[in-house]
């Protein structure tokens, strides 16, 4: 399948899961997409917080963190498959 | 010879790469300011949305679960009214408990949204305010209006993790620190002897004693001088539908 096109579905069930479905499903996707754009984590998390997180004494902004959290997993995985390549 | 100079690769950072974690940095401050000054900006943009959201989702509800939901109201409704008359017993018009409120529909509820947060389609031109109890059908309190834009507003949930909320249990009015557990539910420590059994309810204030929930277990360890009471809500935050607020 073209590249673009595997980008564009996978950033977008993303976003639209974020208005959509149930929050463990959108990070499901977002881990998903953020293999294909690993930055596309983080900005769902910032995301989630901007429009959900209320602060009170001992909150923390979970979402941000996971989504940062997900994006450096994502970023581990695509290193290792690049050298998996390379080298077989 | 002139000596021949590499630059060391970043293992995890290519250039482009840096470039993007600059946007980050520049875009979580940008979001961290907006945040901090605009808090109902990034909720007013997406509550459209939501709603489309909400619209499918109701539409798969079945007429058998809507029952359901219907008795569970009518249940929390007597409930909540038989508490109310009991004070207004005690009361004899000593205090004024009538309170001035607006119904809301809600746009998005959990799982939708995390941390126990309910997103409502009135806002302060409808008169709400930051601070302002919530309750839900049936007069169960639920939460407290968090941040109100023009025509929507956003609700913290006492359930929400971590979040800490002052009540009373027992006939004894025996004060317990509620503790949110996410999901709607709660714990609470009480004094191992204090006389508590499952099924008692716990209030909060609002105009009058409001039932929040019910004991359905204590954890007592013979050891410890405190019990742990695990309290389920009176009302099930994911089907929630409207929303009372009251006004000031």
């Amino acid at each position: 399948m073209n590249a673009t096109i595997i980008k564009t579905v996978s950033v977008g069930s993303a976003l639209v899961s974020f208005f959509l479905f149930p929050y463990p499903l959108t990070l499901v996707l977002s881990f998903g997409a953020s293999l294909v754009i690993p930055w596309i984590a983080v900005v769902i998390g910032l995301l989630y917080d901007a429009v959900f997180f209320t602060s009170f004494e001992g909150s923390v902004p979970t979402a941000s963190l996971l989504g940062a959290g997900a994006s450096f997993l994502a970023l581990l995985v695509r290193r290792f498959i690049k050298a998996r390549i390379i080298t077989s | 010879m002139k000596p021949s100079y590499y630059r060391r690769r970043s293992a995890f950072f290519s250039s482009p790469g840096r470039v993007a974690v600059a946007f980050s940095v520049v875009g979580v401050g940008a979001l961290f300011l907006i945040r901090s000054f605009w808090p109902s900006l990034f909720f007013s943009l997406t509550s459209p949305l939501f709603s489309i959201g909400n619209a499918v989702s109701s539409s798969l509800v079945s007429e058998e679960e809507l029952r359901l939901i219907a008795d569970r109201i009518l249940l929390n409704e007597n409930t909540s009214l038989r508490e109310e008359v009991k004070e207004l017993k005690k009361l004899l018009g000593s205090e004024d408990v009538s309170s001035n409120a607006v119904i809301a529909g809600v746009i998005a509820r959990p799982p939708l949204t995390p941390y126990d947060v309910v997103l409502v389609g009135v806002g302060s031109d409808d008169g709400v305010s930051p601070g302002v109890l919530v309750s839900a059908q049936g007069g169960v309190p639920i939460g407290v209006v968090e941040t109100a834009a023009m025509h929507h507003a956003r609700i913290a949930l006492f359930s929400s993790a971590g979040r800490k909320t002052e009540g009373w249990t027992g006939e004894e009015k025996i004060p317990v620190t509620l503790e949110g557990e996410g999901a709607g539910a709660f714990i609470a420590e009480v004094p191992r002897d204090a006389e508590i059994s499952e099924g008692s309810l716990i209030y909060v204030p609002g105009p009058g004693s409001r039932p929040i929930g019910k004991v359905v277990r204590i954890d007592a360890d013979a050891s410890s001088p405190v019990a742990t009471l695990r309290i389920e809500p009176l009302v099930n935050i994911f089907s929630v539908t409207q929303v009372r607020i009251e006004l000031p």
